[in-house]
C-alpha cells in the first residue's frame, strides 16, 4: 500500500509518501511524494496510528460480560476511533493473573483487527508471570475483584513484582470508605483519595524500581507530584482521559449525571485546564480512554463508566481545534508515547512497533479530517454496549481513514 | 559478523543486526537486575581490570557488570604508578601472566593502539576501556543503546556533537556505529583547534554521512538536534588562556539553552562533566546522561556474557 499526504509525527510535520509491505504489514519506506496514493487523502493529515493504553473490552474466557462488549466489537468501536492498537485491562470475572490465565486470554483476543496488548491483574494473593507482560494494580474498589484493604498489603505484594511495568488506580481506599455517606458520586471520590493514593504509588514506584504509570489522572492538585516524581529521575508516565479533559463537574444536570458517573470522577473546572495544559507541556503522557463499555440500562442504576474508543479520533480534532494542539503534539500523546508503551511486549512481527511512521514501524496510520464536523449519533456508535457520553456533540473534525498494516479501513458516511 | 573474541574498536561492530542483538540481552540484563531474578552464567570466571589511566566509573562498570553476573574480578588502578610496570614490565608480558590467572581482561591505558597490541598476544579475551585518544569502544556501544532506547529509533537522526572533538575519544568511537544507520546528520561544534580528526572526517564522507561544522553551538543546531552529545574542553589542551576564555561558554549548556532543545531530543555526556552542563540541567526531561551511565552496566553485562558464556 502507498499513502501521500501531509504526515504528522511526534517530532516534525512534512508532505510525503508512506509504502507498506502487503507482505509484513510493515513500513518499507517513507519518501517525496509522486502523486500515486491508494487513500484520497487530499488535506487531511496522516498520523502513526493512534494507540489507546486503556480500555476494558469486558471478555474473558468465562464470556459473562459479552452481552455489553467483545474482542470483535472493541476492534470495530477502535476502527471507527482510528484507534490501531489497545491495552486491555484485567478486572475481568475470570481474571488473567497468572501465565495458564493470561494466554487462555491472550488467545481471544485473535479477532480483534487492531492489535490488543493484555494487562495481567496484580491482586492480594497473585504473582509475576513468568512472561514479560504489563501489570495493573488496583488501590480501591471499582469494577470487579482486584482490590487492596490497605496500604500495607498492596506493598507487600508491588514489593513482589519489582522492576514490573506497573499501572495504577490511584485512589485512596481509606479516604473512599470515609466519603461513603457524602450525597455525590464525585463528594464520595474526592480529590484527595487521587492525590494521598499518587503519593503512596509514587513512593512504591521509586522503592521497587517499576516502570510506573498512573491512570486516568484528574486532579490539578496531584500533577506538582508527578511533576517532581519525573524530575528525580523516577520512571513514571501518567494517561489522561478525554472524559476529564472534556468535562468537568459544573457541567452535570441531574439528565447527565447518572451517564457521566465514572472512577475517578469528574473534577472541578480549574482541574480539566490543568490536565490540558499539563497534556500539552508533557507531564502527561497519553490520552487514554479507560473506554468501559456498560449498557444504558447498567448506567441508570448507577455504573460508573463511559464508552469512549469510537470518538477518539475526533476527540483529537477537539484538542487541536479548541486547545491549539499542534499535529505533533496529538501524534505524541496518541501515537508515539502509547507506542513506546506497549514496545516491549509486542510480538516480533510487529518490527520496531507502533507510534511513528518511519521504515520498519508497523504500517498502521490514523487519516484525520480536520474539515468535516461530526455529530456523534447513538446509532452510528460501534460498541456493543451503543452509546457515547458524546451523543449530539458536533466535533470539529472526524476520522477518515484507518489503517491496520497496509489494508485500510475507511470511513463511511461524511468522510469527504 | 564474525563471532568476536576480542573487543578492541568499535569499528568491529559494523552489522546492525549483532547490535540489535546485543541491546535485546542488555534490556533483558536490566530487566532481571530491577526483578532481582539475575542468574550466575559467568560463575567461576574471572575478570582483570587493568588500569593504566585513572577510571572510577568504568573500572566500576565493568566490575558491577561481572559481579553481577556471578563472576570474580581481580582488580587493579593506577597500574602506571604502583605496579610492575613501574619496573619496566612491558604490556605483553602483564598480559601473558594475568591471562593465566583471569577468564577476560579489561584494559585502560593512556597510550592508543594498547589493547590491540594485548589482543595479539593474549589467550583471552581483550577489552578496550578506552586507550589514549584512540577508542573507548564500550563507551560508544552505551551511547548507541541509550539512544535506541531513548528515541526508539537509530535511523534518521540528527547529532550534534559538541566540546573535544579531537581528543574525545567516546566521539572517536561513536561515529562508525552511527554510520551504520540510514539518513544519519552530524553537527560537529568545536573550537577550530579541537575539531574532528581529519581522518575520522575522511572516514564519514568515504560513508557518505552528511555533517557540518561550527565553532558556534547556534539556535539552528539546538532546534533541530535530536541528540546533543556534549564532551568536556579541557583548559589544558589550549595554547592560551585568552583562546579558552573565548570558546568555553558558547559550550555550557544551561536551562534557558536546554529548553530551545525540541522537547523529545536528549542531552548526553559519558562523564564526568565539570562546568559544561549546567546542574539545573538534570532535572530537564530531555537530561539522560545519567541514565546514560546506568545503562553502561548492562551492555557490559551483555557484552561479557558474550565474550564468556
Amino acid at each position: 500500500m502507498r499513502v501521500e499526504g501531509l504526515i504528522a509525527n511526534h517530532d516534525r510535520v512534512f508532505e510525503g509518501a508512506i509504502e507498506i509491505s502487503d507482505e509484513t504489514g510493515l513500513i518499507t519506506s517513507v519518501g517525496p511524494k509522486t502523486g500515486k496514493s491508494d487513500i484520497e487523502v487530499g488535506d487531511a493529515i496522516i498520523f502513526p496510528g493512534f494507540g489507546d493504553i486503556h480500555i476494558h473490552a469486558r471478555e474473558d474466557a468465562g464470556g459473562s460480560q459479552m452481552y455489553k462488549e467483545d474482542f470483535t466489537t472493541t476492534s470495530n468501536a477502535a476502527l471507527h476511533g482510528g484507534v490501531t492498537q489497545v491495552a486491555d485491562m484485567p478486572n475481568n470475572p475470570v481474571a488473567p493473573v497468572d501465565d495458564a490465565r493470561y494466554a487462555e486470554k491472550e488467545k481471544l483476543t485473535a479477532k480483534s483487527v487492531v492489535h490488543v496488548t493484555l494487562y495481567a491483574g496484580i491482586g492480594p494473593e497473585t504473582e509475576p508471570l513468568t512472561r514479560h507482560v504489563p501489570y495493573k494494580a488496583f488501590m480501591g474498589p471499582s469494577v470487579g475483584d482486584l482490590f487492596f484493604a490497605s496500604q500495607e498489603q498492596l506493598e507487600g505484594q508491588i514489593a513482589k513484582y519489582r522492576g514490573r511495568n506497573v499501572s495504577f488506580h490511584c485512589e485512596d481506599p481509606e479516604i473512599l470508605r470515609e466519603s461513603k455517606g457524602e450525597p455525590t458520586h464525585e463528594q464520595r471520590r474526592p480529590a484527595r483519595a487521587e492525590i494521598t493514593a499518587t503519593e503512596f504509588a509514587l513512593y512504591l514506584i521509586e522503592k521497587y524500581e517499576l516502570q510506573g504509570k498512573l491512570c486516568h489522572y484528574s486532579t490539578e492538585g496531584g500533577l506538582p507530584k508527578i511533576a517532581a516524581a519525573k524530575a528525580r529521575g523516577v520512571t513514571v508516565t501518567a494517561e489522561v482521559t478525554p472524559h476529564h479533559l472534556f468535562f468537568d463537574d459544573s457541567m452535570l444536570t441531574d439528565e447527565n449525571r447518572l451517564a457521566l458517573q465514572m472512577n475517578p470522577p469528574l473534577r472541578g473546572p480549574a482541574d480539566r485546564l490543568a490536565l490540558i495544559e499539563a497534556l500539552r507541556n508533557g507531564l502527561l503522557d497519553y490520552v487514554a480512554t479507560d473506554h468501559a463499555p456498560h449498557t444504558l440500562e447498567e448506567k441508570a442504576t448507577g455504573v460508573s463508566g463511559v464508552p469512549l474508543l469510537d470518538t477518539y479520533g475526533a476527540f483529537a480534532t477537539w484538542l487541536m481545534q479548541e486547545h491549539r494542539f499542534t499535529p505533533q503534539e496529538i501524534a505524541r500523546v496518541c501515537a508515539f508515547n502509547p507506542g513506546r508503551f506497549v514496545k516491549e511486549f509486542l510480538p516480533a512481527e510487529l518490527g520496531e512497533g507502533f507510534g511513528v511512521i518511519a521504515p520498519g514501524y508497523v504500517g498502521s496510520l490514523t487519516i484525520l479530517d480536520l474539515k468535516s464536523p461530526w455529530l456523534v449519533k447513538r446509532e452510528e456508535m460501534r460498541t456493543k454496549c451503543a452509546w457515547s457520553p458524546f451523543e449530539g456533540f458536533t466535533f470539529p473534525g472526524r476520522v477518515k481513514a484507518t489503517v491496520i498494516r497496509g489494508k485500510s479501513y475507511l470511513q463511511s458516511a461524511g468522510a469527504r | 559478523m564474525e563471532r568476536l573474541k576480542h573487543v578492541i574498536s568499535a569499528r568491529q561492530f559494523d552489522d546492525p543486526e549483532f547490535l540489535l542483538g546485543l541491546f535485546e540481552s542488555a534490556n533483558a540484563m536490566d530487566r532481571d537486575d530491577k526483578f532481582r531474578a539475575l542468574t550466575d552464567p559467568l560463575r567461576g570466571r574471572i575478570l582483570a581490570t587493568l588500569f593504566y589511566e585513572p577510571s572510577t566509573r568504568t573500572r566500576f562498570s565493568f566490575e558491577a557488570a561481572m559481579q553481577k553476573l556471578g563472576g570474580g574480578v581481580l582488580t587493579a588502578e593506577n597500574m602506571r604508578e604502583s605496579s610492575s610496570a613501574t619496573k619496566g614490565e612491558t604490556i605483553a608480558d602483564t598480559v601473558r601472566i594475568v591471562s593465566g590467572y583471569a577468564d577476560a581482561i579489561a584494559i585502560r591505558h593512556f597510550e592508543q593502539g594498547t589493547a590491540a597490541e594485548a589482543a595479539r598476544i593474549s589467550p583471552v579475551p581483550i577489552i578496550n576501556a578506552g586507550d589514549g585518544v584512540g577508542e573507548h569502544p564500550t563507551q560508544a556501544l552505551t551511547d548507541v543503546y541509550t539512544i535506541k532506547k531513548e528515541l526508539g529509533r537509530l535511523s534518521g537522526l540528527r547529532v550534534a556533537l559538541v566540546g573535544d572533538l579531537l581528543n574525545g575519544r567516546t566521539i572517536h568511537s561513536l561515529l562508525p556505529l552511527l554510520c551504520l544507520y540510514k539518513d544519519v546528520q552530524f553537527d560537529l561544534i568545536s573550537p577550530w583547534q579541537l575539531r574532528l580528526p581529519l581522518k575520522h572526517r575522511e572516514y564519514l564522507l568515504e560513508k557518505h554521512a552528511t555533517f557540518r561544522e561550527s565553532e558556534k553551538l547556534g539556535s539552528e543546531v539546538l532546534e533541530q538536534a535530536d541528540v546533543l552529545y556534549i564532551t568536556r574542553v579541557q583548559k589544558e589542551r589550549f595554547a592560551s588562556a585568552e583562546e579558552y576564555e573565548s570558546v568555553k561558554d558558547a559550550y555550557i549548556l544551561d536551562a534557558a539553552m536546554a529548553n530551545r532543545l525540541k522537547p523529545e531530543a536528549i542531552i548526553m555526556h559519558a562523564l564526568p562533566r565539570v562546568n559544561e552542563i549546567s546542574p539545573e540541567v538534570d532535572d530537564n526531561a530531555r537530561a539522560a546522561y545519567f541514565r546514560q551511565a546506568k545503562n553502561g552496566l548492562y551492555i557490559r553485562m551483555a557484552l561479557l556474557k558474550y565474550l564468556l558464556a
